[in-house]
C-alpha cells in the first residue's frame, strides 16, 4: 500500500478508504456505509473510526475539506485512491489463487 | 476521603501491572459490578472510586493517549490540560455512547460505556496498535532523553575536569554525604530511587512495544494473560518519594550552618 511500511489493509482500513471513492465524507456517514455496505459484517468502533481518519490524513491518502463546528468532512487523494487499487489486486490475486487451488 | 461535597470516596491501588490494559479494564469491570465507580485516576497508581449502586455491565476501556496538537478547539484553548484532554474527540466518542472519564498520566485515556448495546471503542486491533506505537514512540524518547543527560553529566564530570563537582548531581550529593551524612543517605537513596523508576520505565516501555507487535499481528488485547502486581508495592512506590523528598528538606533545613 502506498505509503504504508509494512502489511495490507485490514477490513475496517480497506471499508473506510472505500467508503471514500464516491464523494466527500464525514465521520457518521463512513460508519453508515460500513454498516450498510458489509451488511453489519464489519464492525466500526468509533476510536477505530477516529484513529483511521487521523493515520490517512497523517499518510496522505485522505485530506479535511471542511469544519463545520465538530463536524469534519474529508476526501480521498490520489494517493488513497492509488492504496485503494493496490489492495484491490491484492485481494484479486488472492481470490484467483484460491479458485485455481480449488480448480 | 471524601469529595467537596462531603460524598465518601475510596482509593485503591492498581493490582495489575501499568502496560496490563486489558487487566485494568477487567479490574474497573469488576469494581463497578460491586458498586464502585471510577471518579478519577490518581497519584501513582491510584484510582479514586465514588461507592454506589452496583453497575454489572459497565463497559471501561483504555486508549493511549494521543493528542493531535492541530485539533484544538475554542472549549480547549487556555485550559490547563489541553495537551492530554482531547475534547472534540471525547464528544464524538459520547456520541456513541463512551463518556471521558480521566487520564492515566502519560499512558491511557479511560472511556466508560453504560450502553450494552453500544459498539465496542475500538474493533481493529491493527489500528489499536497504531496507538500503542505512538505512545511508545513518546515513552522512548522520553527515555533517551534522560539517557542524554545522564551521559552528558558524566562526560562533564569524567571528560572535561574543569567543569568541576557542580556539575555532576551525583559528586554533589557526595560532597553533602561527606558533610552531612543523614541529608547525603536522603539525597543518594532520591537519586538511586529515580534511577529505578527510569529502569522501571524502559521496562513498561519494552512491554508496550511487545503489546503493540501483538496488536499489528491481529491479536485483540483480550488474548493476552494477565501481568498482576502488589497494590502494595503500588502504595509503596507512592509513598517513597514523598518521605525521602520531606527526609531530605528537614535535614537540610535543621542542618547547622557554618
Amino acid at each position: 500500500m502506498a505509503g504504508r511500511e509494512k502489511g495490507p489493509l485490514t477490513e475496517p482500513m480497506y471499508y473506510v478508504l472505500m467508503s471514500f471513492l464516491g464523494r466527500e465524507m464525514c465521520g457518521t456517514e463512513i460508519t453508515e456505509f460500513v454498516e450498510r455496505r458489509t451488511a453489519g459484517r464489519v464492525k466500526l468502533g468509533p476510536g477505530t473510526l477516529y484513529t483511521l481518519l487521523a493515520k490517512f490524513q497523517d499518510e496522505g491518502l485522505i485530506a479535511e475539506t471542511s469544519v463545520d463546528g465538530r463536524k469534519r468532512t474529508y476526501q480521498i487523494t490520489e494517493k488513497g485512491r492509488e492504496a485503494f487499487r493496490e489492495e484491490l489486486a491484492r485481494l484479486r490475486s488472492c481470490v484467483n489463487d484460491g479458485d485455481e487451488a480449488l480448480g | 476521603m471524601y469529595d467537596y461535597n462531603g460524598d465518601r470516596l475510596v482509593r485503591k491501588f492498581l493490582p495489575v501491572q501499568i502496560y496490563d490494559v486489558h487487566g485494568i479494564e477487567l479490574w474497573l469491570e469488576e469494581l463497578s459490578a460491586q458498586g464502585l465507580i471510577l471518579d478519577s485516576f490518581g497519584f501513582r497508581r491510584s484510582a479514586i472510586f465514588r461507592p454506589g449502586s452496583p453497575e454489572p455491565g459497565v463497559r471501561y476501556r483504555l486508549e493511549p493517549s494521543i493528542f493531535h496538537a492541530d485539533r484544538e478547539t475554542p472549549e480547549s484553548r487556555g485550559r490547563a490540560d489541553w495537551e492530554t484532554v482531547d475534547y472534540e474527540k471525547n464528544a464524538e466518542y459520547a456520541r456513541y455512547g463512551w463518556e471521558y472519564v480521566d487520564n492515566i498520566p502519560r499512558f491511557y485515556t479511560i472511556y466508560r460505556c453504560r450502553d450494552q448495546s453500544a459498539e465496542e471503542l475500538h474493533t481493529d486491533p491493527v489500528t489499536l496498535g497504531y496507538l500503542f506505537q505512538r505512545i511508545c514512540a513518546v515513552h522512548i524518547t522520553w527515555l533517551l532523553t534522560l539517557s542524554l543527560i545522564v551521559l552528558s553529566h558524566l562526560f562533564q564530570r569524567f571528560v572535561l575536569p574543569s567543569a568541576g563537582h557542580s556539575a555532576s548531581l551525583l559528586f554533589q550529593a557526595l560532597d553533602m554525604l561527606a558533610a552531612n551524612p543523614l541529608c547525603g543517605v536522603f539525597y543518594l537513596s532520591l537519586l538511586a530511587w529515580f534511577f529505578l523508576l527510569c529502569l522501571i520505565d524502559a521496562r513498561n516501555t519494552r512491554r508496550l512495544w511487545k503489546l503493540r507487535r501483538r496488536l499489528a499481528d491481529g491479536i485483540p488485547l483480550d488474548e493476552d494473560r494477565r501481568y498482576p502486581c502488589s497494590p502494595l508495592w503500588n502504595a509503596v512506590a507512592a509513598a517513597v518519594p514523598v518521605v525521602l523528598l520531606c527526609g531530605l528538606c528537614i535535614t537540610f533545613i535543621l542542618t547547622p550552618r557554618v
